[in-house]
C-alpha cells in the first residue's frame, strides 16, 4: 500500500471513529436530557407535594386552634360545673345540718320528764343551737300570770311577771304566734324572739330570747324553724314534766 | 380510707349529739367526754387523731384541759379545735395561748366544722376546705 493510500485509510478510520464518538456523545446527551427532564418532573412533584403538605399542616393547625378553643370553653364550663356542684354540696350539707339541729332539739326535749332537765334542755337549745346567752322561760300560774320558771344571762328587770297584753312580752304573746326579729342588732329593743308555749290553743308559757351572741348578727331560716319546733315540743315536754312532778313522779325518771 | 379517731368533749348532750350528727357520716370513730378531766384521761388512753374541746365545762374547763394535753408527751401533738360560745378576740387569744390548733364558734356551722376537721386530718386540699 502506498503512503498516500495509508494516509487515506487512516483519515477514513479517524472519521469513522469521530463519527462514532459523536454518535455516542449525542446518545449520552439524549440520556442526560431525559434524566434532567425526569429530575425536573420529580422536583415539580416534590414542590407540589410540599405545597400540599404545607396546606395540610395549616389546615391541621387551624383545626387544632379551633379544638383548643373548644377545649378551653369545655374546661371553663367544667370548672363552672364543678363550682356549682361544690356550692350544691355545701347547700346540701347545710340543709342536712339544719335538719340535724331540728332533730337534736326535738330528741333532747323528750329525753326526760324531769322538769329541771327539760328547762335546762330548752336553755341549751337556745344557747347552743340558736346562739343567745340571754333567755327566759315563763310559765302561766293559776292566776294567768306569766312567772319566770328559768333564765340565763338576764337581769332582774326581765324576770318580772306579766299577763297577756301587759308589757312588750305580754303584747307579743297576745297574738299566740311566734315573734322573731331577723336583725335584732339593728332593732332598738334587744328582744330577738318570743315563742309562745301552747298546748292546743292555750298559751301555757313562753320562751323569750333576748340578745344574740356577738358573732351571730342575724337569725337564719333554721332558727325560725327551731322556734316553731320549740313552740310545740318544748310546751308538751314542759307540760308532761310538770304533770309528772305534780303526780309525785310516778315513773322512774328517764334522763 | 383509714378511719380516724375523734374525741368530742362537751358537757352538753345537745352539742355532743350535734357533733355526732355532723361527723358521724365521715370515716371517723367518735368517742366522747363530758368534762375536761375526762378529756385529758381519754386523750392519754385512746390517743385520738383530733379533739373537739368545749371551753366552759364542769370540773375542768377546756383551756386547762388543752394545756394539760399539750404538756403530756404522749398527747402534745394531737390537733385540738376549741368549741367556744364566745368568738371575741380575748377568748380566741386565750385558746391559742393554751395551745389550741383552731376554733369554731357555737352555734356550730357544720360546713365550717367539717372543713376544719378534714383539713387538720389532712383529708382534703385547702381549695375544698375553703
Amino acid at each position: 500500500m502506498s503512503a498516500e493510500e495509508k494516509g487515506r485509510s487512516y483519515i477514513e478510520e479517524a472519521r469513522l471513529e469521530l463519527n462514532q464518538y459523536a454518535q455516542n456523545l449525542l446518545r449520552e446527551n439524549e440520556k442526560l436530557r431525559a434524566a434532567a427532564a425526569a429530575l425536573e418532573s420529580d422536583k415539580r412533584q416534590l414542590e407540589l407535594r410540599a405545597i400540599d403538605q404545607a396546606a395540610h399542616a395549616l389546615q391541621e393547625r387551624d383545626q387544632a386552634v379551633v379544638e383548643l378553643g373548644r377545649l378551653r370553653m369545655r374546661f371553663a364550663a367544667t370548672e363552672q360545673e364543678n363550682y356549682q356542684y361544690l356550692e350544691q354540696y355545701h347547700q346540701i350539707e347545710q340543709h342536712s345540718s339544719n335538719l340535724s339541729n331540728l332533730y337534736v332539739a326535738s330528741y333532747q326535749l323528750h329525753t326526760s320528764v324531769d322538769r329541771q332537765v327539760v328547762l335546762n334542755t330548752i336553755q341549751e337549745i337556745v344557747i347552743n343551737l340558736i346562739g343567745s346567752e340571754e333567755v327566759a322561760i315563763f310559765e302561766v300560774d293559776e292566776y294567768d300570770r306569766f312567772q319566770l320558771a328559768s333564765s340565763f344571762g338576764i337581769d332582774d328587770q326581765r324576770r318580772q311577771s306579766f299577763t297577756i297584753g301587759e308589757g312588750p312580752i305580754g303584747q307579743m304573746l297576745a297574738s299566740g304566734e311566734v315573734y322573731a326579729e331577723n336583725f335584732p342588732m339593728a332593732a332598738r329593743d334587744p328582744m330577738t324572739a318570743c315563742v309562745p308555749l301552747k298546748i292546743g290553743s292555750v298559751v301555757m308559757g313562753a320562751i323569750v330570747v333576748f340578745r344574740l351572741l356577738p358573732h351571730k348578727p342575724a337569725l337564719e331560716r333554721v332558727d325560725h324553724e327551731l322556734f316553731e319546733l320549740l313552740a310545740v315540743h318544748a310546751s308538751t315536754a314542759l307540760y308532761c314534766a310538770t304533770l309528772h312532778a305534780k303526780a309525785g313522779r310516778p315513773m322512774a325518771v328517764v334522763s | 380510707m383509714e378511719r380516724k379517731k375523734i374525741l368530742l368533749v362537751d358537757d352538753s348532750n345537745t352539742i355532743l349529739m350535734m357533733e355526732k350528727f355532723i361527723l358521724g357520716n365521715g370515716p371517723y370513730d367518735l368517742i366522747t367526754a363530758g368534762n375536761g378531766e375526762e378529756a385529758v384521761k381519754k386523750a392519754a388512753e385512746q390517743n385520738p387523731d383530733l379533739i373537739l374541746l368545749d371551753v366552759i365545762m364542769p370540773k375542768m374547763g377546756g383551756f386547762e384541759a388543752c394545756r394539760l394535753i399539750r404538756n403530756d408527751e404522749g398527747t402534745r401533738n394531737i390537733p385540738i379545735i376549741m368549741v367556744t360560745t364566745r368568738g371575741e378576740a380575748a377568748n380566741v387569744e386565750a385558746g391559742w395561748a393554751n395551745g389550741c390548733t383552731d376554733y369554731v364558734t357555737k352555734p356550730i356551722n357544720s360546713v365550717e366544722l367539717l372543713a376544719k376537721v378534714r383539713n387538720l386530718l389532712g383529708e382534703v386540699p385547702t381549695e375544698v376546705a375553703r
